[in-house]
């Protein structure tokens, strides 16, 4: 079972408690189905709380299925075009505290989009840290999960000073993979070592702009919503982070997504091409044989050959011992013996 | 063959149309307006125009033997002709864009068509010419969220076209859009350069927030191509064009 299977079927089953998951996405590829995923696995038992700012609920989940979740459309509260947008922290915060006590998953969709909004980072940074510190403070696991697009906030978003425990998920292009396989000639673990693929992948994945070349250059396929495959599937690559798990410090893999379920980075089918081995180079085949001429002397055409005179004129003189070049003028050349360095004075 | 396909431009739908300079837009932005009125006689149209005049519209509808003239099905909103009630004259700034204008406007016009029951299109042509004239990315931004919110709640479709400039990377306004749109339409010149057979080709993505559906997408490897003629384009597979074989 991929540790991504393990995170969405029960995200509060890790231990210890992971209460802030981060979902990011790019103009490269999108995080939605993974999001999307998450909340339909959430359990009917467990009250949820769906902060839509960019895409409207129906998007992410099956309101009337669901009574567990608590959806809010604020897609049209605008600055500008709204006149309500102003009190939204505050009627967010006091949704959360009207929520009896119990486990709580609390999801916002676009955390840049509400970044934008409230018009600067560090008020963005405080209300989120406001948010986590109420989750945090239930009697049972609850969760916060953010979706969001590379800003200046996830810096600060993946700080251990916000969090010392945190789940980070974020969506690549399948043709990062293939690009740092061919271009770095780094293949993937198993393929290849883990510590030259990560020191290979993590600057690369970092610099967004490389990832969108690769999708909207003339070779890319041009969208954000993910490779296609056979059956109307998509896929992509997801980049799995954990800090402060079961395991020390920081783990780190590379999963895969198909349709909308997780899966091993193997069972992708666009990456297919970067587990095959290339076969060891075989022997030359020699040119000289199968033609349909004889390329073979016989004996009298090689005693023929030797008594031609060759064209190297100092032949059969011996060899000096120090290097010499042995050079005969001709008609047009201008030989001056003496030395042109002579009124240099250094 | 036949493009858009039929429900394509639909209600709640944020179509967000690229093109570049080798292969512009304008034909498809046309089309879609002839596609639309033809449907009913009371069906109806917006136009929120930034780059091209009336005249123009008018003159390549003509030619598709839509009649947009005298039709009420037809409305024009040229931008920079809308003004906000002169409230602060003293500041100076009478030509400044007011997109909140624009958005009220629009409002007032789909709520008064919403009783037919027909979807009306809403075309914005284009958004590109706002960022250069000096509109900030976060205004656009904003309008652009409000646009589709309007055209969700009043049951409209938008269809709203961007200028690509600089192809492999996206610049931060084309992010934004991508991000909103339900599916995005690109049209691109031949990486191959000028061909007087093919004028270029259609690609059909989906938008990042949808769900996986094979419906009207189109992707770059099996993108359809168009040529331009006198009225409007003809379409076909890779290839296929007569002029090609």
């Amino acid at each position: 079972m991929t540790l991504l299977s393990s995170i969405i079927n029960n995200p509060t089953g890790l231990k210890p408690h992971q209460p802030l998951i981060i979902l990011q996405s790019s103009s490269a590829q999108t995080c939605y189905p993974i999001l999307r995923n998450l909340i339909s696995k959430f359990r009917p038992t467990t009250q949820t709380l769906l902060f839509c700012f960019l895409h409207s609920p129906s998007n992410l989940t099956n309101v009337d299925e669901a009574p567990n979740i608590i959806a809010f459309d604020f897609t049209g509260r605008i600055p500008g075009y709204d006149d309500l947008w102003c009190g939204l922290q505050d009627e967010i915060l006091a949704r959360i505290n009207s929520v009896p006590p119990g486990s709580l998953n609390v999801i916002i969709d676009s955390v840049d989009t509400l970044t934008s909004d409230l018009g600067s980072t560090p008020k963005a940074y405080k209300f989120i840290r406001t948010l986590l510190g109420l989750v945090t403070t239930r009697s049972e696991p609850s969760i916060l999960a953010l979706h969001l697009q590379p800003s200046p906030l996830l810096e600060l978003l993946t700080q251990t000073s916000l969090s010392p425990t945190l789940m980070h998920l974020t969506a690549h292009p399948p043709a990062i993979m293939t690009h740092i396989t061919s271009a770095y000639l780094t293949h993937p673990p198993p393929a290849g070592p883990a510590e030259k693929f990560w020191s290979v992948f993590i600057p690369f994945s970092e610099r967004t702009h490389e990832s969108e070349r690769l999708v909207y250059d003339l070779d890319g396929n041009g969208t954000s919503a993910g490779a296609w495959v056979s059956k109307g599937t998509r896929e992509f690559v997801v980049e799995v982070l954990i800090r402060g798990g079961s395991k020390r410090g920081v783990e780190r893999t590379v999963e895969g997504w198909k349709g909308d379920v997780p899966c091993e980075l193997q069972a992708l089918e666009s990456l297919k091409s970067i587990w095959t081995r290339r076969k060891p180079e075989e022997a030359r085949p020699d040119p000289t044989q199968n033609v349909s001429f004889n390329l073979n002397l016989t004996p009298s055409q090689e005693k023929s050959r030797a008594q031609v005179p060759l064209p190297y004129a100092h032949e059969g003189n011996p060899i000096t011992t120090s290097g010499a070049i042995l050079y005969d003028p001709d008609s047009a050349d201008d030989i001056d013996d003496d030395d042109p360095d002579e009124d240099l004075d250094i | 063959m036949q493009f858009p396909t039929p429900d394509l431009v639909s209600s709640h739908r944020l179509l967000l149309i690229t093109d570049q300079l080798p292969a512009p837009a304008d034909f498809l932005l046309h089309r879609f307006l002839h596609l639309h009125l033809k449907q009913s006689k009371t069906a109806k149209c917006i136009v929120l125009a930034v780059s091209e005049s009336l005249e123009r519209w008018k003159s390549v509808a003509l030619k598709a033997n839509t009649n947009v003239a005298h039709s009420e099905s037809f409305q024009f909103i040229d931008v920079f002709d809308q003004h906000p009630p002169s409230q602060n004259r003293g500041e100076g700034h009478t030509n400044k864009i007011s997109l909140k204008y624009i958005y009220d406007l629009l409002s007032v016009k789909l709520s008064d068509s919403r009783t037919n029951g027909q979807i009306p299109l809403v075309i914005l042509d284009d958004i590109t010419s706002l960022e250069w004239l000096g509109v900030s990315l976060l205004d656009l931004s904003r309008f652009a969220r409000a646009l589709r919110t309007l055209c969700v709640k009043m049951d409209a479709a938008l269809v709203v076209r961007h200028h690509i400039v600089t192809p492999p990377e996206p610049d931060a306004l084309l992010q934004h859009l991508l991000q909103l749109c339900t599916y995005h339409i690109e049209v691109r010149p031949l990486a191959s350069g000028r061909s007087g057979a093919v004028s270029g080709e259609i690609c059909v993505h989906l938008g990042p927030s949808m769900k996986d559906t094979n419906e009207h997408v189109i992707s770059r490897t099996s993108a359809l191509q168009y040529r331009l003629t006198e009225s409007s384009a003809v379409f076909f597979d890779k290839g296929t064009s007569t002029g090609v074989l």
